[in-house]
């Protein structure tokens, strides 16, 4: 079993990002790179100190992996797949289409009661009523242009 | 005070009033909500300021922030859950009430508690924001820009995360600020997807910063069944809170004091005050075991002295460009949106936009009890909409919030993208309202006023302090090095004009 300590995990993220930032610095030249190097220097300076900090707390510090095993993570898993399958359908589908079919599969998906047809059918109205509040308040009230489905 | 009358008129129009009244209602709609915060709520708000006059956008966004704060009290007191972390201090009192049958009672207190906190600070805010405005007007562009960073440090200092994250975030921000073509000389930065060429807009990093992490939260949550404690009407109930605020005086000073104290301070929240002032009044009382058993003034130390942090949590943002607090933050982001820069500009060039504002912050207080007071009767519908339709709803309000800005799909994965970073670096608290000013105070650090006020700015201490560290560099900024192609580079492409303006400095004009 791997322990990774809450403030040591932090440290190392910032380690990452500072390099993630230092490796795409390297590109910049002139003038451009003057801040970004600046906040190079600085995110490394507070990286130092967050890995005092992760010693120092060592014994107080909390298990990240601990934690991670009460996260329910099928519970999130599902809907945040309905979501990535949402942000994707939202150009070929439109973007009322996509909402609609994303707020009535993914309300029924997490649903903590078994559904039945009166639930599908409330859910199903529901949904339409809220995408087309949308409509109202996005195409029809301030104008804005929304990629839509040619059939809907 | 000649501003104030004459920002009076510009209040009372249609608009504003319908404004005020619809933003009461979904500011305390978000804040009765556990899981939906007062900075979400104002976050997701800001796309719609783009279609608004810069007045009314900004009288929305403050009705919100008020009413949303307010509004956590209503599952504080009925679900055990603060809706808003200012509402923490009431669940010791609050749910004591609802279930020895006066929840009526306890919202009604509620309410009325955050109407005088409210008022109170926000009439400090009207008071006190222009004289110390006008202290500002001694600052130079430099001296508000340290002022800002200033800011930047002492908020990422009490941020609930520790001090290194805080401020590693402010630095990641102004990091992300810098993705794009360089302002200055047009070079390319950190453009790793061509999505990214014209920066990271502000709009959609609000949204992603605060609401995505939210839903997943709320996605967590999704089979929760709340059980809610229901509100009996009874008559009479609000005539006697109103009879019993009389009674109550002390709390209400103190907690509006304390508050208002509290607002000021840069990073404190109005979960400090609540807690605070509802630890001194207990202190102070001759029967403090009354406390914690269902006692209307515990809930009126706490909602008093929440929302009097409201109107002085905006002194810093307004005169000295410092956000008082995360919902703050991301007013500030409303500010910058319509070309209206924190400083004393506010008071002098914008004074009309300014005093319409704070007038319209002082009339949402009005809106916030009379709303108030309708949902507490009706509260059983307001904070029982479930989590696992909310999820769903608030990540269709990101999609739309986000594109809306420039029409551009990319926002709305830059969007996501932020969210799920916020979210993991959320998980190991890395507070977000740093990342936030750091976004927002990039451009502004690219900007420093040096390359035209060289002497000037070496001649003052705090400045020359400040200016050792990049002096050993090659390529210095006050001596730039010319180089071929800077003119071509300089070019503004056609798309990036809109998010230019939008990252625009406060200070350079």
């Amino acid at each position: 079993m791997v322990f990774i300590r809450k403030e040591l995990l932090s440290a190392v993220t910032m380690t990452a990002t500072t390099l993630f930032f230092m490796l795409g610095a390297r590109e910049i030249e002139g003038e451009a790179a003057i801040l970004p190097q600046i906040l190079i220097w600085v995110m490394i300076g507070i990286n130092v100190f967050q890995y005092a900090l992760a010693i120092f707390r060592w014994q107080n510090d909390y298990d990240v992996f601990c934690l991670l095993l009460r996260y329910p993570f099928r519970l999130v898993g599902v809907q945040f797949l309905i979501s990535i399958a949402y942000v994707l359908c939202l150009l070929p589908l439109g973007f009322y289409l996509s909402s609609f079919l994303y707020l009535l599969l993914g309300s029924l998906a997490a649903n903590p009661d078994p559904l039945t047809p009166r639930i599908i059918a409330i859910r199903t109205a529901g949904s339409f009523a809220f995408v087309f509040a949308l409509w109202a308040l996005f195409s029809y009230g301030l104008g804005v242009v929304i990629p839509s489905f040619s059939l809907f | 005070m000649e501003n104030l009358l004459n920002a009076l008129p510009e209040v009372f129009t249609w608009l504003n009033m319908l404004v005020l009244l619809t933003a009461s209602m979904g500011g305390l709609f978000f804040g009765a909500m556990p899981g939906l915060s007062p900075t979400m709520a104002v976050a997701l708000l800001v796309p719609f300021t783009f279609y608004l006059p810069p007045t009314t956008s900004l009288i929305m966004l403050g009705a919100v922030y008020t009413s949303a704060v307010a509004g956590g009290c209503l599952s504080a007191i009925l679900l055990s859950i603060p809706g808003a972390p200012a509402s923490i201090a009431t669940l010791l009192d609050g749910p004591a009430m609802a279930k020895n049958g006066r929840a009526e009672e306890a919202l009604y207190t509620a309410f009325i508690s955050s109407f005088v906190g409210g008022l109170f600070g926000v009439a400090v805010l009207i008071f006190f924001a222009p004289p110390l405005a006008e202290f500002a007007m001694r600052f130079g562009p430099s001296e508000l820009f340290w002022t800002a960073i200033f800011g930047i440090t002492v908020i990422t200092g009490l941020s609930s995360g520790g001090m290194f994250k805080g401020l590693f975030a402010g630095a990641l921000g102004m990091m992300l600020s810098t993705v794009g073509y360089s302002q200055i000389s047009g070079e390319p930065r950190f453009v790793f997807h061509p999505d990214l060429a014209s920066g990271i807009a502000l709009v959609p990093a609000l949204i992603g910063f605060f609401a995505v992490p939210q839903i997943i939260d709320l996605m967590r949550d999704a089979h929760m069944k709340l059980v809610k404690l229901e509100v009996k009407s009874q008559s009479g109930v609000l005539a006697k809170s109103f009879r019993q605020h009389l009674h109550m005086k002390k709390t209400l000073s103190l907690g509006s004091i304390i508050g208002t104290l509290i607002g000021i301070i840069p990073g404190a929240g109005g979960q400090i005050a609540g807690l605070m002032v509802y630890d001194q009044v207990k202190k102070m009382d001759k029967n403090p075991g009354r406390f914690g058993t269902g006692d209307p003034e515990g809930v009126c130390a706490s909602e008093s002295a929440n929302n009097a942090t409201v109107g002085p949590a905006l002194v810093p943002l307004l005169t000295l460009g410092i956000p008082g607090s995360p919902t703050a933050a991301v007013l500030l982001g409303g500010l910058l949106i319509h070309g209206l820069f924190p400083g004393p500009d506010l008071f002098t060039k914008h004074a009309d936009v300014t005093y319409t504002f704070l007038i319209g912050l002082f009339l949402a207080q009005f809106f916030m009890l009379l709303v108030g007071i309708l949902a507490s009767k009706y509260s059983h519908y307001v904070a029982n909409v479930p989590n696992h339709i909310m999820f769903a709803a608030v990540a269709i309000l990101c999609v739309f919030g986000s594109y809306c800005v420039s029409n551009n799909f990319a926002d709305v994965l830059i969007m996501f993208s932020l969210g799920m970073i916020m979210l993991f670096l959320g998980k190991l608290s890395f507070p977000s309202a740093p990342l936030v000013l750091g976004l927002i105070l990039g451009p502004i650090a690219e900007e420093l006023p040096p390359r035209q006020h060289d002497r000037q700015y070496r001649r003052r201490p705090l400045q020359l302090l400040l200016y050792g560290l990049p002096e050993h560099r090659p390529h210095h900024p006050l001596h730039p090095q010319p180089h071929l192609g800077h003119c071509r580079r300089n070019q503004v492409q056609p798309h990036q004009t809109r998010r230019r303006m939008l990252r625009s400095s406060p200070w350079s004009s």
